[in-house]
């Protein structure tokens, strides 16, 4: 009997490939929200929710490389989302001055999301080399003021607006493109996990000294680690600044990266599955609250605002921690993430 | 006259006000297993600690034997950062078990031989040839180590939900998977019984076969050192206050003293 399935698998090796499968659902989902779209049987807004969305899952999933894998602790990260998206924007609108439409814009907006990302790693990079080589939470310290000091620093750069921020972004961000990064974003920091520099990661986790002391060179990792998830927070973040086609200081303050830090716990700290889960779940949640607390006001005699959010929010981060200690997932992935030749050794959970 | 694999020459080391090892000297020969002895707070972990970098001597210098194009010299590791002198061929074990614990058992062995991957960040994201055959490569050596050691049943298991046996044996199957050439064991057969002790000393003395080790070990268990060790150091208060063959040793007042305190004659 089990020989036969054996055989069986072999037949089917394409079906069996988990990059295949992770790739067709990812062209399945596209397809059914892009046609929708196209026939105008989608809702314009909530196709806007479903890219922010998106775009949370690469912000989610690269603070989770930092924070959940490699055990350090960074709340900057829109900060690094601030470079990102302002060092494209103002490629993109003030230096390049592109028309919204056309190959060869494209190709240009492509060109400054990938920048964004790397003016992003190499900020963190900056920001990491000196502050990782120590233990403790000393990253926390630094990457906090660092946050401040980058949106004060816009602030006073008159060259892109200061305070005003940069309007008239072209809306270069389609869905297709979102879809596109955020399926390579999430392949790349897989294949970062799954593979010795993952390893070293994992181990600078759960003992640096004895990782130290097995020879991996913990500092090397960990600025290699809070760089590469300095680099997709820029591309997040050059691919919103398109997308909502204004930015400005505040929306990159330390509230917003609460916000995704939010999702980082609440979904699992050391696993990619949960920072999807919640990025897409929370944002939508935030989204249904703000509707359903306007219904609730008409209905109820007394005013009920949307900063009762907020409230709810607060409630469901306390009742993870207190019932789901380790976040929805826990370390557990989905399936189709994990890669075949490490089945055994990963714990699956759907 | 054998070669000397590992050389301390006049280490002290303070902390603080506090000297902890003072004037320390050790000519290691190669495939000897030497041991290190003395009561609580003596030094000894402290002199592991400076062979493996943890810390930096205040006074005097580390050598280590490597070999080029066929000519060994004594390299000076005294500054060296810890990961570097893991490169160098000397890996420890830790006096209570430092195992990552929510990591697989395959896992805890594979992070040991990450350092001799040859594979850059590129090879990794794009999962090319390269990377395949790095990685199987170091799963392969990984699992024959595993075998070796009695543990490829658990090879998937978290190394957290181990029996203590278990995680000892791994422990030091994780040092091997270093490649190293000098073995530093702290308290190995802490927690043992005399059975499980037995056992251990057994091992060690295959591993120093198999691996073509040089061994040297901390020990309290005085059975265990005696019976293992070719040559003993005893410290007290970070000096040494003896040497030689388990049996010069035994019989020296000053290890008596320090271990039982000073007869009174009264």
């Amino acid at each position: 009997m089990k020989a036969k399935e054996t055989v069986q698998d072999k037949k089917i090796p394409l079906f069996k490939k988990r990059d295949f499968q992770l790739l067709v659902g990812t062209v399945i989902f596209w397809a059914i929200f892009y046609t929708l779209t196209k026939f105008g049987m989608m809702n314009l807004y909530w196709m806007h929710i479903i890219n922010v969305s998106l775009i949370y899952v690469i912000l989610t999933t690269s603070l989770n490389l930092i924070n959940g894998f490699s055990g350090q602790f960074s709340i900057g990260h829109m900060g690094f989302a601030a470079v990102g998206a302002y060092t494209s924007a103002t490629l993109t609108t003030i230096v390049w001055n592109l028309p919204s439409h056309g190959v060869g814009p494209f190709s240009l907006f492509i060109l400054s999301v990938i920048l964004g990302g790397i003016a992003a790693a190499f900020i963190g990079f900056l920001i990491g080399l000196p502050t990782l080589r120590l233990r403790g939470d000393y990253l926390a310290i630094v990457t906090l003021a660092f946050g401040e000091i980058i949106r004060v620093t816009i602030n006073s750069i008159k060259f892109v607006g200061g305070p005003r921020g940069i309007p008239g972004i072209p809306r270069f961000s389609s869905f297709t493109v979102i879809v596109i990064f955020t399926f390579l974003s999430i392949i790349v920091l897989r294949n970062i996990i799954y593979s010795s520099i993952g390893r070293a990661l994992l181990s600078i986790r759960e003992d640096e000294v004895a990782s130290e002391l097995v020879g991996v060179h913990t500092t090397y990792y960990k600025v290699l680690g809070f760089t590469v998830g300095a680099f997709f927070a820029g591309i997040g973040g050059a691919l919103l600044a398109h997308l909502i086609q204004y930015i400005n200081p505040l929306q990159f303050g330390f509230m917003a990266t609460i916000y995704v830090l939010i999702m980082v716990y609440i979904g699992g700290v050391g696993s990619l599955s949960g920072s999807i889960v919640a990025a897409i779940g929370i944002t939508f949640l935030s989204e249904g609250l703000r509707l359903g607390l306007d219904k609730l006001d008409q209905v109820t005699p007394f005013h009920v605002g949307p900063e009762w959010r907020m409230v709810i929010f607060s409630v469901l981060l306390v009742a993870t921690m207190l019932y789901k200690t380790n976040g929805l997932m826990g370390d557990m992935e989905f399936k189709v993430l994990i890669p075949e030749e490490e089945d055994e050794n990963a714990k699956h959970g759907a | 006259m054998q070669n000397t694999v590992l050389k301390i020459d006049h280490v002290t080391h303070y902390f603080g006000g506090l000297r902890a090892v003072s004037d320390f000297n050790m000519e290691l020969p190669e495939g000897a297993i030497w041991g290190l002895i003395g009561p609580n707070g003596a030094g000894k972990t402290t002199i592991f600690n400076l062979i493996t970098g943890v810390y930096i001597p205040t006074k005097g210098k580390i050598y280590f034997r490597q070999e080029r194009k066929g000519e060994f010299y004594m390299e000076d590791i005294t500054r060296y950062k810890p990961h570097t002198i893991v490169s160098k061929g000397i890996a420890r074990t830790f006096q209570n078990l430092r195992i990552f614990p929510n990591l697989t058992v395959l896992d805890n062995i594979r992070i040991a031989e990450h350092f001799r991957v040859k594979y850059s960040l590129y090879d990794a994201v794009m999962r090319n040839k390269k990377f395949k055959e790095e990685e199987e490569k170091i799963k392969e050596e990984a699992m024959n180590l595993l075998k070796l050691f009695n543990l490829h049943s658990r090879t998937y298991a978290l190394a957290k939900g181990l029996p203590y046996g278990e995680l000892r044996r791994l422990e030091i199957a994780r040092a091997l998977a270093t490649h190293p050439k000098l073995l530093l064991l702290d308290e190995p057969a802490a927690g043992m019984n005399p059975k499980e002790t037995q056992e251990l000393m057994d091992m060690i003395l295959w591993i120093r076969k198999e691996f073509n080790l040089t061994i040297f070990l901390i020990e309290h268990h005085m059975k265990f050192v005696m019976g293992i060790c070719e040559h003993i150091k005893v410290m007290d208060f970070g000096e040494t206050i003896a040497e030689g063959t388990p049996q010069e040793v035994s019989n020296n007042p000053r290890v008596i003293e320090a271990y039982l305190g000073r007869k009174k004659y009264a």
